[in-house]
């Protein structure tokens, strides 16, 4: 374009894309394009940065081409150093992983080295310098799941002086924490009551959310839609008999915890068909029930006996054991496993009790001699798989492998218990579409790269078992982290975002909606007068309006076509 | 050099993917060029067709894996436009394989250096275009800038969504797609040749006398072309393309 001044700035990266190219061949090359040119060893060092400064007052550029490494990893290095030049746009050629490093031929990577060069530098000439775009943050944040997580993140948010909303969608909080008899290896109930007893779990107290100036617990209540972006997020939340609130927050916390694997898809443990066959989240039940009634006591459900075997099963639902199960490892069963065992054993010095592992994974501190108390109590463990539970006449029979005898054994139970491991809970799907959380292979929330969140603020976190099997600590660790990138959003206030958003040429537009219908965030507002509008908050810049309008109207800046267009002609007609 | 490859790479997948397979010293061919976008879903068939015009000999799209999207449903619209455009390409004879849609996770550097490897050699044994080939592929775009197919693909997401059945979609897409081709067909005759009558273009292209008017009744409508003299019949009414007589 006219007027404007290029830079052109090749780094060779200590020596690393020298191994690749010729860089004063490339030099000499970039010396015939439009701009002025000059080389550095290593720009992103301190030194090189100071250099390019340097150059870039001297030069007066308003556009620049910085050759050398990838823009996903270094361009943010580039964004900050060169903050203070208002109007410079930089471009980067991208010749070291993508070229140097990427080819045997250093005579043709040498080649290829120019044409990203001239790739970058047309581009570069086409873009327009973006507006950015300012979004207020509201200064209030809703928690949803009132487990361990979300009441710790909901805790620390409100004591920096935000106001939080605490949904939960039972009538209590506390989530799964609360339903544990309870919790290893401290032995601890699950929930904190405000005892302050000194070996009690770290997790958050209930009555201090209750009696917190800025929380809200709304109980009973769940999640029914959101609308909004980043900062300014209209949750619709459905309260019983109440009626439906719409809540107007900034931040998002996501603490949906888990739910556990359910056990009647193995059908060969016999879920379904024994009374005796229970899960460990029932196991907790019983203990509840019976300490309700006065004390500890372990009675089974088909005669309210205490049984003098019981046997536990591991990895059920976990670790790809069985075909029904999720590939990956609960990491709390073993712990939990352990602990009711122990107790057992405790309670009832002459029962029998073994568990049924293939591996047992207990990697914390504390957690291994945990599992040697166990094994010093007389808990019996048996490696290999338990192939089948079975009834024969009113005798409950378990038929497993003892992997260190090689062979399959049986043995008469009284109890069995199945260890389930932890799956995404049934509304991770609909929260991942309202608020557009990605969710991974299994089925959990994304765990954000770090590294994505200073590029990447959507002002919604999670945390918890909501992004994969947690313990407690972990939970609520996870809440407070979550907490802090909240926090952090709003304390500042507002976010700065790049003005990469589409721009519609109305006269073009023939109002068929094909773009309020595909936008994945709800970017484009259909106006009453059945106008397409473009709402740039909430744009993510993915460009897929631009591809789809069948009239053409639409155009995301920084990737028109007529830029992508410059970029195919510099790389094929030369 | 022969053969000359784009690779569209989006953001957040592919293009680190392809960073990862420099990271990691996996070597590939020079052929290869990478024009990063934020989504898979922003390349327009428009922009692949561009880049064959311009010269490219194949041409691949590279996305987040299946549910994987960063923006959700970004890599699926680009897989669909892709597969329509290949159906395309090898019903008029282009070679199918000159296109293809790959899922590219950041950590997949060395699928990456592969997938790349062996696309070059795929193109390399189709050999360069033809001749007439770059005829047609400029009816293609207009085709793929034409209204009327970019309804139906943005119509996607919609229809499925609502249950629609996905193979009768996909059928209804290459049915216009072909019909689209052929009225553009037409007007790139007009455009060459200036004004003619129907039978003159249905002889030269080899279409049905009733099929190539309908072209012109379309194209009509569109005011794309406008309607000239006319003959002894219905057949033999000339149009030219607007404003060019």
């Amino acid at each position: 374009m006219g007027g404007d001044k290029l830079a052109i700035l090749i780094c060779h990266c200590n020596g690393e894309i020298d191994n690749g190219i010729d860089v004063s061949e490339l030099s000499e090359f970039a010396n015939s394009l439009s701009g002025v040119v000059k080389e550095h060893e290593y720009l992103c060092g301190r030194a090189g940065l100071e250099f390019a400064r340097a150059f870039l007052k001297e030069s007066e550029a308003n556009k620049v081409v910085l050759a050398g490494c990838s823009p996903r990893t270094h361009r943010g290095i580039f964004l900050r150093a060169l903050s203070d030049f208002k109007g410079l746009i930089i471009e980067h050629a991208n010749i070291r992983e993508q070229c140097a490093w990427a080819h045997e031929d250093r005579r043709r990577a040498t080649e290829k080295a120019k044409v990203l060069l001239r790739m970058a530098v047309h581009r570069v000439l086409e873009l327009e310098l973006l507006e950015k775009i300012k979004l207020d943050i509201t200064p209030s944040a809703i928690v949803i799941g009132g487990g361990v997580a979300g009441m710790q993140a909901a805790y620390d948010i409100a004591s920096r002086g935000f106001k939080v909303f605490l949904v939960e969608r039972s009538k209590e909080l506390g989530g799964r924490v609360a339903r544990l008899s309870s919790t290893f290896p401290t032995i601890s109930c699950g929930i904190c009551c405000m005892h302050n007893c000194p070996n009690c779990e770290l997790t958050p107290k209930i009555e201090e959310i209750y009696a917190a100036e800025n929380i809200e617990v709304l109980t009973s209540a769940e999640v029914v839609s959101a609308k909004g972006h980043l900062g300014d997020y209209k949750v619709k939340v459905r309260m019983g008999e109440e009626g439906e609130r719409e809540l107007n927050v900034g931040t998002v916390i996501i603490a949906t915890g888990s739910k556990t694997f359910d056990p009647k898809r193995i059908p060969e443990y016999g879920y379904d068909a024994f009374e005796d066959v229970i899960t460990a989240e029932e196991i907790e039940e019983i203990y509840l029930n019976e300490r309700l009634k006065g004390g500890d006591k372990l009675v089974r459900p088909s005669d309210s006996k205490i049984p003098k075997r019981v046997n536990f099963i591991q990895c059920v639902g976990s670790r790809g054991l069985k075909p029904a199960s999720n590939p990956y490892c609960s990491i709390t069963c073993c712990l939990y496993a352990m602990g009711h065992a122990r107790k057992i054993k405790e309670l009832y010095p002459d029962a029998e009790v073994c568990i049924h592992y293939v591996d047992l994974r207990s990697p914390y501190r504390g957690f291994e001699e945990y599992y040697n108390a166990a094994m010093d109590s007389g808990v019996k463990f048996v490696r290999g798989l338990v192939e089948r539970v079975e009834k024969r006449g009113e005798r409950l029979v378990i038929v497993y492998e003892n992997a260190e005898l090689r062979k399959m054994e049986e043995m008469e139970t009284e109890l069995v218990v199945l260890s389930v491991g932890q799956e995404p809970s049934e509304n991770t799907a609909k929260l991942s579409e309202m608020f557009h959380v990605g969710r991974d292979i299994d089925g959990f929330f994304m765990e954000l790269n770090p590294r994505f969140l200073v590029e990447e603020v959507t002002g919604v976190y999670v945390a918890g078992s909501a992004i994969g099997p947690r313990n407690i600590r972990y939970a609520v660790a996870d809440g407070k982290a979550a907490a802090e990138n909240a926090i952090r959003l709003m304390e500042q206030g507002f976010f700065e975002k790049e003005g990469m958003v589409p721009e519609m040429d109305e006269e073009k537009c023939i109002k068929c909606a094909t773009c309020f219908e595909i936008c994945p965030f709800g970017a484009i507002e259909l106006t009453k007068e059945r106008e397409m509008k473009v709402v740039e908050e909430a744009c993510w810049s993915c460009g897929i309006c631009a591809a789809e309008c069948p009239a053409r109207a639409l155009n995301l800046k920084q990737y028109k076509d007529e830029q992508i267009f410059t970029e195919l002609n510099a790389c094929l007609s030369f | 050099m022969f053969p000359k490859i784009i690779t569209f790479c989006c953001n957040w997948c592919a293009y680190p993917g392809a960073d990862f397979a420099g990271i990691s010293h996996f070597k590939y061919p020079v052929n290869a060029r990478i024009i990063r976008v934020m989504c898979s879903g922003r390349v327009d068939p428009g922009l692949v067709l561009e880049a064959f015009i311009s010269g490219a000999d194949g041409v691949m799209v590279m996305g987040c894996h299946p549910g994987e999207c960063h923006y959700e449903h970004g890599n699926y619209e680009a897989e669909r436009r892709i597969k329509l455009l290949r159906y395309l390409f090898d019903k008029y004879e282009l070679g199918g394989k000159r296109l293809r849609v790959e899922w590219i996770a950041a950590s997949e550097g060395r699928k990456f250096a592969e997938v790349t490897a062996d696309f070059v050699e795929t193109v390399r044994k189709i050999g360069a275009f033809q001749e007439k080939a770059r005829e047609i592929l400029e009816v293609m775009k207009d085709t793929f800038y034409g209204e009327r197919l970019r309804l139906a693909l943005g119509a996607a997401s919609r229809a499925l969504d609502s249950g629609a059945d996905g193979e009768k979609y996909e059928e209804t897409l290459k049915k216009i797609a072909e019909e689209e081709m052929k009225k553009y067909r037409v007007l790139q005759t007009l455009r060459k040749e200036g004004e003619l009558c129907v039978r003159v273009v249905a002889e030269k292209l080899g279409l049905s006398l009733r099929e190539t008017f309908d072209c012109f009744l379309d194209l009509k409508h569109e005011g794309l072309i406008e309607e000239g003299d006319i003959g002894e019949d219905r057949y033999m009414i000339y149009g030219f393309v607007r404003g060019e007589r």
